[in-house]
């Protein structure tokens, strides 16, 4: 979790995956892996094993990146660490954040690395910040 | 299972009548109604000393009960283009190994492409350079916007890698490049089976290599058993060139090795030590096609497409034809393990840490009716 305009919280540079809302399609149980063959230039051929994810509702925080296959950069996923939807059941952890949100823009993870506003108003809390006109940014930028 | 939980890998107790073809579980003479079984879960303690945000199936297991996963790492600074991928084992008193292959001696820029474990070691097919030739690369992402990034750029050549069971790196072999392999287990002799395909036609290829790596044979595949290639073409409208490879799976049984043409309607391929191919064609309902085998010291476990974590089929190794049926309970989980001495094996993650559950079978309800 990051918190924008707000300073000294104790909970900076936390990264919290947040309840189903938003693991929902983004999240992984696990990956599944595939060979890939590819044909560069040069008469280069090769072969990569690339992971993708499983989506689930809950699960792995998913990070992507690409592997070199003949010059070519093919995309695969690895998982780091696991979504805790259960932090927020941490009582007092909900109303704490929301006295946040009445002064600050409080920034949470998603499973898939996108941080997203966190707004108590469960309904609004899947507007992230492209839809705020602002640039997507993801925790690779914000770490 | 609980949904919440994370990754998974299952460690399934099964009643004791589990065993394949037991005496006291009665298998009906009517081919077209088999017992239906139902497995449920519950959660043991969690593996010490292991760190395991997510595990890739299908598992391999060897006949005493260890199991092997491979785990997706962030990249290494030092390859930040090639995947960082980690094996690991826990055997059934929950000793955990790792198999690290990035202090192999001699051997550079190591991307590994298969691996396989054996009950005397794990060997593991990787591409590798015999230098560390750093160079700026250009590279093309998928949205055809262009990377800049340093690169081993030596040549690399394929090897297979021996570990020990402990994890300890015994010996790197240099293997003939006759075809392309994608694939690589070990028979109890030391010889190698290899999968890959013809480069000049794409068609599949199975070959037996020496200790050595070098060419014994190519098998000879009984036409109609397997696809006349093992490509297929990735749509794509940038202009990249990728083909997918066919999914094989290598799941040992006894002396042999099984070779899975996944989610195909070809039949497994059982290969001995000497070579020779027999074709086992499952018995299964509905057109349905084998996802996974799950390794077992007895008789075959073919996971297919049905429902939402699917269906276990038990079918004996002689024919092909179906003994049980086994259904997950309500929860149940998609990544069963292996079947070792009656019981199923796997795992479950959460919060980065392994648990093993263990299940039991209920009796069995009524026959199937689609049997």
């Amino acid at each position: 979790m990051v918190l924008r305009n707000f300073v000294n919280t104790g909970y900076c540079l936390l990264l919290i995956c947040l309840s189903g809302a938003f693991c929902s399609g983004q999240c992984a149980t696990g990956f599944s892996s595939q060979n890939i063959h590819c044909a560069g230039p040069h008469g280069c051929e090769d072969d990569v094993l690339i992971f993708y994810p499983i989506e689930s509702q809950y699960g792995v925080r998913v990070a992507t990146e690409g592997v070199d296959c003949c010059g070519q950069l093919i995309t695969t996923s690895y998982g780091y660490s696991g979504c805790q939807p259960r932090v927020f059941r941490v009582a007092g952890m909900k109303e704490q954040l929301a006295k946040f949100a009445e002064t600050s823009e409080v920034l949470v993870a998603d499973c898939s690395g996108r941080y997203v506003l966190y707004d108590p108003n469960r309904d609004a809390v899947r507007r992230n910040l492209a839809e705020r006109n602002s640039a997507l940014v993801n925790d690779h930028i914000l770490r | 299972m609980n949904n919440t939980a994370v990754g998974l890998l299952l460690l399934v107790t099964i009643s004791p009548s589990l065993g394949a073809q037991d005496a006291h579980v009665p298998v009906p003479p009517d081919s077209h109604a088999v017992p239906v079984y139902t497995i449920s879960f519950e959660r043991g303690e969690q593996i010490p000393g292991l760190d395991a945000p997510a595990v890739v199936p299908p598992f391999q297991c060897t006949e005493d009960g260890t199991v092997f996963f491979n785990q997706p790492r962030p990249p290494d600074p030092a390859a930040p283009f090639a995947a960082n991928l980690e094996i690991s084992s826990v055997s059934v008193s929950r000793e955990v190994h790792s198999f690290p292959l990035n202090h192999v001696p001699d051997l550079y820029d190591i991307r590994q492409k298969d691996y396989y474990g054996s009950d005397s070691n794990v060997v593991f097919l990787v591409k590798a350079a015999r230098e560390n030739k750093q160079a700026m690369q250009t590279l093309t992402a998928p949205d055809r916007s262009q990377v800049h990034g340093s690169e081993n750029v030596a040549e690399h050549y394929s090897y297979v890698l021996v570990f020990d069971r402990e994890g300890k790196f015994q010996e790197a072999v240099q293997i003939d490049e006759a075809f392309q392999i994608v694939k690589l287990s070990v028979f109890p002799s030391g010889t190698f089976l290899a999968y890959g395909y013809d480069k000049s036609d794409q068609s599949p290829k199975l070959a037996m290599l020496k200790d050595d790596g070098k060419l014994i044979k190519f098998l000879e595949i009984p036409p109609g058993d397997a696809p006349e290639s093992a490509l297929t073409s990735v749509p794509s409208d940038k202009g990249s060139s990728f083909s997918r490879i066919a999914p094989v799976q290598f799941v040992p049984s006894g002396r042999n090795i099984i070779v899975v043409q996944n989610k195909t309607s070809f039949p497994l391929l059982e290969v001995n030590e000497a070579g020779a191919i027999r074709a086992i064609r499952a018995d299964l309902p509905n057109e349905a096609q084998i996802n996974t085998l799950i390794p077992s010291d007895n008789n075959l476990y073919a996971r297919v497409n049905e429902g939402s974590v699917g269906t276990i089929y038990e079918l004996n190794t002689r024919d092909g034809s179906v003994l049980r049926k086994f259904r997950m309970a309500e929860g149940g989980t998609a990544n069963i393990a292996c079947v070792h001495e009656r019981k199923f094996l796997s795992f479950e993650t959460g919060q980065g840490k392994l648990l093993p559950l263990f299940g039991s079978m209920d009796f069995p309800a009524a026959p199937s009716p689609d049997r």
